[in-house]
């Protein structure tokens, strides 16, 4: 089920929050209901899919308890494994489902001989399966080390790992974070409000932004012999568009955790204002760089065992980056643009160059924006070579004609929302800071609620692109 | 204030919606056939049919589009002049087909001493550019290589963004009645039976209520409005009866005067604006009743005409039918009672055939009935 429906915001929502304001909080009740909702959630989109999360439930629990017996009898090496093996488990399922078809093709298609070996799977992804593996790892890394005490009961664990709010696209929540508010979250009227009022805004960047940008862009990179203009407004609407896009799923997400008095962590920071790769990264998907940091780079060593660790390191976190948002070479591809460029600026130590040179600091915004826009047309480009023809479109390759119809015609639809949202990506000015405390930003974010329903009304447009992640 | 009025109102209106639609999606998933998935996705499209307000919302859609700045909304392009058209022309169909299947159908209806024309009805402009515009050329001259007699009506009424404006509806992709009742004139006249058209024999009248057309229906009344619906009726009484048949082949007969070829549902209950489907004031073809006969006693010196269409045939059906005995109308599209379009005119045995569609009747249809439907005529 996707926030953005009729059915969750009419049906699932009220009846969610009617149970959750009318149980008490005593044994857990609101807990199962939350749980007993988060299921219904999932099962909404493919009804099977839901066994396959139960699994992953009951593998992780055995697992920490398991892990947490041989580590306090003082078996090391049996808890060592333990883990491992609970850490492996939770990968196998991510590979199974999420890369399995990949493999076999990229198989069949290298090795033509082993086509009759290896059968094409076609394996359907379940929805939102890299954020709850994530989360899984998270609890098994977070007992192990000591950073939360393993969870002995089986609701708490399966709640942590299903909650719907965060489920099919984050932000990715540590269990270290999680494990206080299961049972000691308490509903304010006052984050009731916050929360409420923080899903209206996420909705509508969702909604009203990131859908009409969405038309944009899919026009533009489904197009044939597209000009050097019309591919640069593609490029740059999806640059908003999947910014608005995960950024408002983000805003709800955390809004209605609010609402069901849960804390999570915010994952974007003005990401586009950026200077740098590595401060992109600081901005954008935070909860994603975080997990990626503390639980792959640091472990491997990060940049503590010289320059050639610290390169392997950087290449074995971005093959992952990449590979995490999808089972592609674009995705690859796109990762490892990103780890070039990070490995690049830490070598040359270029953060800390661009805060002592105001002509560095003034270039390196519009160079990493560029390099920002020309790695999402990796990431949306349906195959690479269709990124190179779509990047050399934008560079004037092939003779591609400098303006054409369709650039004007998609420019004049798009242009109060390509306004709209570069306003958006920018910081408030001081004075408008507490605008969004007033009644007239609440109104106006209802009145917008109330636009956003038109378009779910009349089935418009209405992509989600990290559901696929 | 807005703290305290806030978290009651907003979830106040999501539970309104959860009231409206909680017993349709109980009843829904409940009587829905197939595993959960079919459900699942039943549920979703009755919510949206059945959503609190739903009118209000189509029309507030089609307000924020506009404001906004946008032409395209759901699909549909509103042009400078505030017209509606489609803004996605799916494929072309192989026109050396179509005017094969035309040929065909005319070769022989020609070799039984029965004039047949292949009347090019006007259209709206597309989204796809001149594309459509040069495939109808292309087929209207591949007609007239193989002998077939062609008359395109295309200048006539969409020539011009002001003959548009004069004889489209804004909001529905139909010709209005003012073209239809022009074209059934020209139309007669061709044939010899003209008197029937002179333009002090009818009244035009006008619907009380505005009319929003298929175009309209998508975007809302906010983004470009509504039309007005006019209609003919002769002056002169007659003894006019009308047989429509059904898809199991089964007629409805209503007889009496001109007044029992318009639907009463459309003239006396007015036209829902949202649901309805005023265009259809004349009873006549659609899916309904994929073929009709007109009977008007005494009219045109007892000639017959036939007339293969599509919805553009439905009004000019009806308007002919002043000037011809017996009128037979088919839409080749649905399937009328097991008998094939070819046998069904070919036992009415008409003086002349007229096989007529707009423009659009040449794109690739998304598998409501066969592509070449319109213009593959096999006998059974």
């Amino acid at each position: 089920m996707l926030f953005t429906s009729i059915e969750f915001l009419f049906l699932f929502l009220p009846l969610v929050m009617a149970g959750h304001i009318l149980l008490p909080s005593r044994y857990g009740l609101r807990n199962a209901w939350l749980l007993a909702a988060s299921l219904a959630f999932y099962a909404w989109g493919e009804p099977a899919f839901v066994l396959a999360m139960l699994a992953s439930i009951v593998f992780n629990y055995a697992a920490a308890l398991c892990e947490e017996t041989a580590r306090r009898s003082g078996l090391r090496r049996a808890s060592a494994c333990i883990f491992a093996v609970g850490v492996a488990g939770n990968l196998a399922l991510l590979g199974t489902w999420k890369y399995a078809n990949f493999a076999t093709s990229v198989l069949r298609e290298w090795f033509p001989s082993l086509k009759g070996a290896v059968p094409q799977t076609s394996f359907l992804l379940p929805i939102g399966i890299s954020f709850f593996t994530f989360q899984a790892i998270s609890y098994l890394a977070d007992a192990r080390r000591g950073a939360a005490p393993v969870q002995r009961n089986p609701l708490s664990l399966a709640l942590y790992i299903a909650l719907f709010p965060q489920l099919i696209a984050g932000p990715i929540v540590r269990y270290a974070d999680f494990l206080g508010q299961i049972a000691g979250r308490r509903v304010t009227m006052d984050g009731f409000y916050g929360g409420m009022l923080r899903f209206l805004v996420g909705f509508n960047k969702k909604m009203l932004v990131a859908n009409t940008l969405a038309e944009v862009a899919d026009a533009a990179f489904a197009r044939q012999g597209i000009s050097v203009c019309g591919a640069w407004l593609g490029a740059v609407a999806y640059t908003f568009q999947i910014y608005y896009d995960f950024g408002g799923y983000s805003d709800m997400a955390i809004g209605l955790g609010r609402m069901f008095g849960f804390r999570f962590p915010e994952n974007f920071n003005c990401p586009y204002l950026s200077g740098s790769a590595t401060e992109f990264w600081r901005r954008w998907h935070m909860t994603l760089g975080g997990w990626f940091r503390d639980y792959v780079y640091i472990p491997l060593g990060g940049s503590r065992l010289g320059k050639v660790r610290m390169l392997a390191n950087l290449a074995v976190v971005w093959t992952l980056t990449g590979l995490w948002h999808g089972a592609n070479w674009t995705f690859i591809l796109w990762g490892a643009f990103y780890g070039v460029l990070i490995a690049a600026e830490k070598l040359t130590r270029l953060p800390e160059r661009i805060e002592r040179s105001r002509t560095l600091a003034v270039l390196s915004h519009p160079l990493t924006l560029l390099a920002v826009v020309c790695g999402w047309v990796l990431f949306r480009a349906d195959s690479l070579p269709a990124a190179c023809a779509y990047l050399g479109a934008m560079f004037g390759s092939d003779g591609a004609p400098a303006i054409d119809g369709f650039c004007v015609f998609w420019f004049r639809e798009a242009a109060v929302f390509l306004v709209v949202a570069a306003a958006g990506c920018l910081p408030r000015p001081a004075r408008l800071r507490g605008l969004s405390a007033t009644g007239f930003f609440a109104v106006a974010q209802v009145v917008l609620f109330a636009v956003g329903v038109s378009c779910l009304v009349m089935k418009s447009h209405n992509p989600f692109i990290y559901f696929n992640f | 204030m807005t703290k305290i009025l806030f978290p009651v109102v907003v979830p106040l209106a999501l539970f309104a919606g959860f009231l409206r639609l909680a017993p349709v999606a109980a009843w829904v998933a409940r009587e829905a056939g197939g595993g959960a998935r079919e459900r699942i996705a039943a549920v979703q499209k009755a919510c949206r049919a059945e959503f609190p307000l739903r009118r209000f919302f189509i029309d507030l859609n089609g307000l924020y589009v506009r404001c906004a700045g946008r032409r395209l909304c759901n699909n549909v392009m509103r042009m400078e002049d505030g017209m509606l058209v489609r803004a996605k022309v799916g494929a072309i169909l192989d026109l050396d087909r179509c005017a094969a299947g035309v040929s065909d159908i005319a070769a022989e209806f020609a070799s039984r001493g029965t004039r047949v024309i292949y009347a090019q009805l006007p259209g709206k402009p597309d989204g796809g550019g001149d594309r459509l515009a040069a495939a109808t050329d292309a087929l209207l001259a591949g007609l007239a290589s193989s002998g077939v007699e062609t008359l395109d009506l295309r200048g006539r009424y969409a020539g011009s963004s002001g003959l548009l404006a004069r004889y489209f509806f804004r909001t529905d992709h139909h010709w209005n009645m003012d073209a239809v009742f022009d074209a059934a004139g020209v139309l007669a006249a061709m044939l010899g039976n003209g008197s029937a058209f002179q333009p002090g024999g009818w009244a035009r009248r006008t619907l009380p209520v505005p009319f929003l057309g298929s175009q309209g229906k998508r975007t809302g009344r906010w983004f470009a409005g509504t039309d007005e619906l006019s209609y003919y009726e002769p002056l002169s009484k007659g003894a006019y009866r009308i047989e429509l048949v059904g898809g199991d082949g089964r007629p409805v007969v209503h007889e009496g005067g001109f007044e029992v070829l318009l639907d009463p549902e459309v003239l006396v209950a007015g036209s829902d604006v949202h649901e309805g489907n005023a265009y259809k004031i004349y009873r006549g073809i659609g899916g309904v009743s994929p073929c009709v006969r007109y009977r008007h006693v005494g009219a045109g010196g007892g000639k017959r005409l036939a007339l293969i269409g599509d919805s553009f045939v439905r009004p000019l059906g009806a308007l002919l039918s002043a000037a011809f005995e017996d009128v037979l109308v088919v839409d080749p599209r649905y399937p009328c009672g097991g008998v094939s379009v070819r046998r069904r005119v070919r036992e009415f045995a008409p003086d002349v055939l007229i096989v007529g569609y707009n423009p659009f009747a040449l794109v690739r249809p998304k598998g409501v009935y066969a592509p070449y439907a319109f213009f593959e005529f096999p006998e059974e």
